[in-house]
């Protein structure tokens, strides 16, 4: 039978989660870390499901696994784009080379590799969310402690949980035009979450919160603007 | 006495960093035991869903071979015909297995090999971080005992718990989300096993894990000229 109490102890109610895509403070400290990772697991899932869907279908189409049937697709696309002189017969023989790979076929019949390549990328939907959930909020749970802050990694983690409640609307990102802009409203509102919650259990101003909040985000973003400088260079130097 | 029935409380628990696992962990009549028992547990666990994971990837995947060729195929067209020297097509070919063999893709019986060295690894990163949070707990004032620590520390598998999911191809798990959990939970470990404040405990966690990187590197370096030599890529 289904136990609504051991449910509560691994979810918070949808009232709260409201409350917390709405930015009102009190929802922040009324949630458990547990709460929180099944709360994530969960909108994972949900927000995973319609583009399950979709690459399954897409895949299946193909015939082939996911990875294999966008290989494909790109494949497809190269050949139809148009093709600069220099590197066309590279490209088209790319386009040739994803087509072949997608259509060499495997042991599993195959609705079933599309399937199970779909299943594995639905998976990694919540698996995502919480890389984001632990180490990017180490980071700034490192800085909180730095400019001050006193309260537990339990109490944090609970709180910037509720940054995947807006994160909901990336799953409606294979929708074509306006998926894009659902994208960026669910990391905008999902930033703007975390910024609150991470106030509400540190006590901090609002601009101390995002100091602590984006900080690791430019220093994360520095560190590949200057490996990709150093790349550059580098492939400077050996052309030339 | 090993508790195994308890094993999946501890392992929710200490995932979400609640102090009771480690309590009772350090409180244990034989911790080290209880911790070798959990550890290798879950590394055969995560083994056995990591061979099937292996089987259907295989499965869902054309011929690893069929697609090595085709890559060749292309290059030969790409060079007008030349293609890849042979000495170069042997590496590749070299590169080509040591990927599969790391994925699991059409690695035949050897994928069993997973079943040894999976709770081997596992065991031998759980005894070197084990050592270091127990040398730099100490070091910080800590007074818990060495088979306290390695009992506590014990409950870093928790995180890995999530690679069970590679039973189902093509899903990823990050090592940085294993490696940045197994800290959280090293660092509440040594805090209840040593009794230390906050930043004594996460400074003893970060010299064990600092530590455990850096001779996974050398590891990984020695591995990897032992590879190359032997591949003839050096």
């Amino acid at each position: 039978m289904w136990d609504r109490t051991k449910m509560r102890e691994w979810l918070p109610s949808t009232q709260q989660m409201s409350d917390a895509a709405q930015l009102r403070p009190e929802a922040y400290t009324a949630i458990t870390m547990r709460q929180a990772l099944g709360m994530i697991v969960l909108l994972g899932l949900v927000a995973g499901f319609i583009p399950f869907l979709i690459n399954w279908a897409l895949a299946a189409r193909t015939g082939a696994a996911l990875p294999l049937a966008m290989l494909a697709r790109a494949g497809a696309a190269m050949q139809e784009g148009p093709l600069v002189f220099p590197a066309a017969p590279v490209i088209s023989v790319m386009g040739d080379l994803y087509q072949t790979l997608a259509g060499l076929g495997q042991p599993l019949p195959g609705w079933l590799a599309a399937g199970l390549s779909a299943l594995g990328e639905w998976l990694s939907w919540p698996l995502r969310w919480l890389n984001l959930w632990i180490v990017y909020g180490l980071l700034v749970m490192v800085l909180n402690k730095g400019l001050g802050a006193t309260n537990t990694l339990q109490r944090f983690y609970a709180a910037t949980g509720f940054a995947a409640v807006p994160l909901l609307l990336s799953g409606l990102a294979p929708i074509p035009c306006l998926g894009g802009l659902f994208r960026l409203a669910a990391w905008i509102w999902a930033l703007a979450v975390y910024v609150k919650a991470n106030q509400a259990v540190t006590g901090f101003s609002l601009g101390s919160s995002a100091l602590a909040v984006f900080l690791p985000l430019g220093a994360i973003l520095l560190f590949f603007l200057m490996l990709t400088g150093l790349w550059a260079m580098g492939l400077i130097f050996a052309l030339g | 006495m090993l508790q195994p029935e308890n094993y999946p409380r501890y392992l929710g628990q200490a995932l979400v960093l609640e102090p009771d696992p480690f309590v009772e962990m350090v409180d244990d009549d034989n911790p080290w035991v209880e911790g070798l028992f959990l550890v290798t547990s879950i590394a055969v666990l995560v083994g056995l869903a990591k061979i099937v994971g292996g089987l259907l990837l295989t499965a869902s995947l054309p011929d690893p071979n069929a697609v090595l060729e085709t890559f060749f195929l292309a290059l030969r067209q790409v060079t007008g015909g030349a293609g890849l020297p042979a000495e170069a097509q042997e590496q590749v070919r070299f590169l080509w297995d040591l990927w599969r063999s790391a994925v699991g893709y059409g690695t035949g019986w050897l994928r069993l090999l997973l079943l040894v060295s999976l709770p081997a690894g596992w065991l031998l990163q759980w005894l070197v971080t084990g050592l270091l949070g127990y040398g730099g707990a100490r070091l910080l004032g800590g007074q818990g005992s060495l088979n306290q620590t390695l009992g506590a520390m014990a409950l870093m598998v928790a995180p890995r718990l999530l690679l069970l999911v590679q039973v189902i191809p093509f899903t990823q798990v990050s090592s940085l989300l294993l490696w940045t959990w197994g800290l959280l939970i090293a660092y509440r470990a040594l805090q209840t096993a040593h009794e230390l404040p906050y930043p004594r405990a996460a400074a003893a966690a970060l010299f064990a894990f600092l530590g455990m990187a850096l001779l996974t590197a050398l590891v990984a370096t020695a591995v990897g000229f032992f590879l190359g030599f032997w591949g003839g890529l050096l």
